[in-house]
């Protein structure tokens, strides 16, 4: 009989308890003062506080020394990786550069972008952003127009992308396009290009999220000139690489993790008199959160032996991103009278920014799809 | 899980495809008692799994218990496999030998004198499950544990929620030939406490099984049932409905996974938590997507999803472990609750 889809016991390797306390250090002694935490990794970026981060050698953790790396495992990463966010550190500069945009080069790039760019988002200064989305391809990605055609020595781009976190303040657009068309395979004839985001014929306009936020933004490109050395891996096998992608992309802990500062505050709100209710909702959310973190650790071990879990991970985000919406959701009935400003304004800030967890990198029924092809259904 | 553990699950996988379908599970509940399924599991060893071998037990270890329990409960197995491996276990905390034949436990306030040539025994107990098939009882008190055999108890039976029998009896007397012994395993608080966690820890196996069971039954019939010209799993409401559903069955197969191994009671009161929580959705998506047929006798879902309905409430409902869990993590307060989460391996 079928069993379903498992999650093997792995258990982090002895080194990672030192890691894992210089980690804590480390974030405590720079996050002092009145700096609002905030655990969800799109929320806060420095890039100061990256380029020390990169000083310790907490970027780039896996990759080979010889492009800057730290040759250490993906467990090991994995617990840097969770201490930031539940510290609520400022992780948005580096975080996709580190995440997705190395691993990509890594496996497709080309030595000289290794050489170029890894060493320098390894030190915590080169940071990327994913183009994707367009106005009218989301969830059907397969369907964008941005596209190039082939010119002497490279590409010209036209077209825009949507959504684009961190645009704004990132050097590099790590950008899916159309340079081909080939009939009957919608997933053929894709690439992804580096593109420089301080091209003049790049255009970045800021878009406000409902919170009042710029985070995320539309990015133009009228004839940017791609040299062929900024495609990444082959032209035509775009799709596949942005696939390889997703098992980083979906299965970290910041797809269960974006709302564990209100957690924490609320905590610190109830702790010295918890009513039942209040006992009861910490130890559901918190036997979730333990859960849903031993699951994910399985992945980080996948990962670390060579596997691509892409439906574990889609499976992981979706279970981790209903958990991060159930969260403000529940603490708001449970929020004693007199809380203290700055626990409503943590829990504010989530309210506003939940919508955004179940759509960023996939939204839940694009999830689902993905886990039912896993089941056998489709 | 090792090689060893492998086979063990095998041959538990066999042994109930050949003598636990859904005849016996519908004849155990007009009381008939499926013997031969019992005594092949007895005879291979598979009742008394990590239960050391000097005390008449297979040897191994516990998670060799748990894993028979949990593959057994997917096929809503109606024989106390579960209850013998909790009396088992807390008969060799004591330095006790294993008795032959199902066992059952008897939790309540048990006084017991003990006297010249045994115990006398006094108070009540209910919910003794398959207590009406079991030779022996393992009465459970404040501060010690008492071992019976079936003659001397006279037992009042009904069938819960699930169809499988339950008992309550009263004892008034004394019992010859019996001693009580006390418990003095520190890591709990007295064998009752001991006898919680134990539960807690085999029903989340049980839930775990069954809802894996029924994750394979949903997606098998989504494939076969043809409703508007094609497969119901070709719609996708059905698809996103069954993607929930099996994000909740892996989460329980970790969250009992998580207990094979020398747990915690922080561990333990995670995983009943988190498991008997997802009871709810579990059973609702899966009746959902199997429509009336599964709200039949007909159909072995019931099976599962009746028991996961009793489960969930035995040794403590979510709410009661939220609680544990909720109590644990506010006395270590926001500073520390991180830290309480990592800790958690």
């Amino acid at each position: 009989m079928f069993q379903g889809l498992t999650f093997e016991q792995i258990k982090l390797p002895d080194e990672a308890s030192s890691l894992r306390e210089e980690v804590r250090q480390f974030v405590e002694s720079e996050l002092a003062g009145d700096y609002l935490r905030n655990s969800d990794f799109n929320a806060g970026e420095s890039p100061e506080f990256s380029q020390k981060l990169g000083q310790r050698g907490w970027i780039g953790m896996t990759w080979p020394k010889s492009f800057g790396g730290g040759e250490r495992s993906f467990l090991e990463r994995y617990v840097v990786t969770e201490e930031l966010l539940a510290a609520g550190a400022p992780v948005g500069a580096h975080w996709i550069a580190d995440r997705q945009s190395g691993p990509l080069f890594l496996k497709f790039g080309s030595l000289s972008q290794k050489q170029d760019y890894l060493p320098r988002i390894a030190s915590g200064e080169c940071y990327f952003s994913i183009g994707m989305s367009e106005p009218d391809s989301g969830s059907d990605l397969a369907s964008i127009r941005t596209g190039a055609n082939k010119v002497d020595g490279g590409w010209l781009l036209n077209g825009s992308k949507i959504w684009t976190s961190g645009a704004h303040i990132n050097h590099y657009m790590i950008t899916l396009v159309r340079t081909e068309t080939v009939p009957g395979n919608r997933h053929a004839g894709l690439s992804q290009f580096i593109v420089d985001l301080s091209d003049p014929n790049v255009t970045i306009r800021g878009i406000k999220n409902l919170s009042g936020d710029s985070d995320f933004n539309q990015v133009f490109f009228d004839d940017v000139f791609i040299s062929d050395a900024m495609v990444v891996g082959e032209p035509g096998n775009g799709w596949e690489q942005v696939m390889s992608e997703l098992g980083y992309e979906r299965s970290g802990p910041e797809r269960f993790l974006s709302a564990f500062r209100v957690l924490v505050e609320f905590v610190r709100e109830i702790e010295n008199d918890p009513d039942e209710a209040q006992l009861a909702l910490v130890g559901r959310l918190v036997s979730h959160l333990v859960t849903l973190r031993r699951m994910s650790i399985s992945v980080a071990g996948m990962l670390q032996q060579g596997k691509v879990p892409a439906v574990e991970a889609a499976l992981i985000k979706d279970l981790g991103n209903s958990y991060e919406r159930m969260v403000p959701e529940l603490i708001r009935l449970a929020v004693p009278a007199g809380s203290s400003p700055s626990f409503i304004n943590t829990l504010n800030q989530c309210v506003l920014h939940a919508p955004s967890f179940t759509l960023r990198g996939g939204t839940r029924e694009i999830l689902r799809g993905v886990i039912a092809r896993g089941l056998g259904l489709r | 899980m090792n090689q060893e553990q492998q086979l063990i699950i095998e041959t538990t996988r066999r042994m109930l495809s050949d003598l636990c379908g859904k005849e016996v599970v519908d004849a155990s509940e007009q009381g008939i008692w499926p013997g031969n399924l019992w005594h092949n599991l007895e005879d291979a060893g598979l009742t008394l799994a990590g239960i050391p071998s000097e005390l008449d037990g297979s040897g191994g270890v516990k998670a060799d218990s748990l894993l028979v329990i949990r593959e057994a409960a997917s096929f809503a197995a109606p024989v106390p496999l579960s209850e013998t491996f909790i009396a088992a276990t807390m008969l060799a905390e004591v330095g006790e030998k294993c008795p032959q034949g199902p066992m059952t436990v008897a939790s309540a306030d048990w006084q017991f004198e003990n006297e010249k040539d045994g115990t006398k025994i006094s108070g009540q107990a209910g919910n003794v499950v398959f207590g009406e098939y079991c030779q022996h009882f393992l009465l459970v008190g404040e501060d010690s544990v008492c071992l019976l055999p079936r003659q001397v108890i006279s037992l009042e039976s009904h069938n819960n929620l699930a169809g499988e029998s339950v008992s309550g009896f009263e004892l008034n007397q004394s019992v010859p030939g019996v001693r009580s012994l006390k418990f003095s395993d520190v890591r709990f608080d007295g064998p009752k406490d001991f006898l919680l966690h134990l539960g807690a820890v085999s029903r989340v196996q049980m839930m775990s099984g069954a809802m894996t069971s029924i994750l394979g039954l949903s997606v098998q019939y989504a494939l076969e049932r043809v409703q508007f010209g094609k497969p119901i799993a070709g719609f996708q409401a059905i698809q996103q409905q069954l993607a929930i559903l099996a994000g909740h069955v892996a989460a329980c197969q970790r969250a009992a996974d998580s207990l094979l191994d020398s747990p915690t009671a922080f561990d333990i009161a995670v995983a009943k938590a988190r498991v008997g929580e997802a009871v709810t959705e579990v059973a609702d998506i899966a009746h959902q997507v199997h429509g009336a047929i599964g709200y039949t006798l007909e159909h072995a879902l019931n099976h599962r999803t009746r028991r996961l309905w009793v489960w969930r409430d035995e040794y403590g409902n979510e709410n009661f472990w939220q609680k544990q869990v909720g109590t644990e993590i506010c006395t270590g307060g926001a500073a520390r609750l991180w830290s309480r989460i990592t800790d958690a391996a």
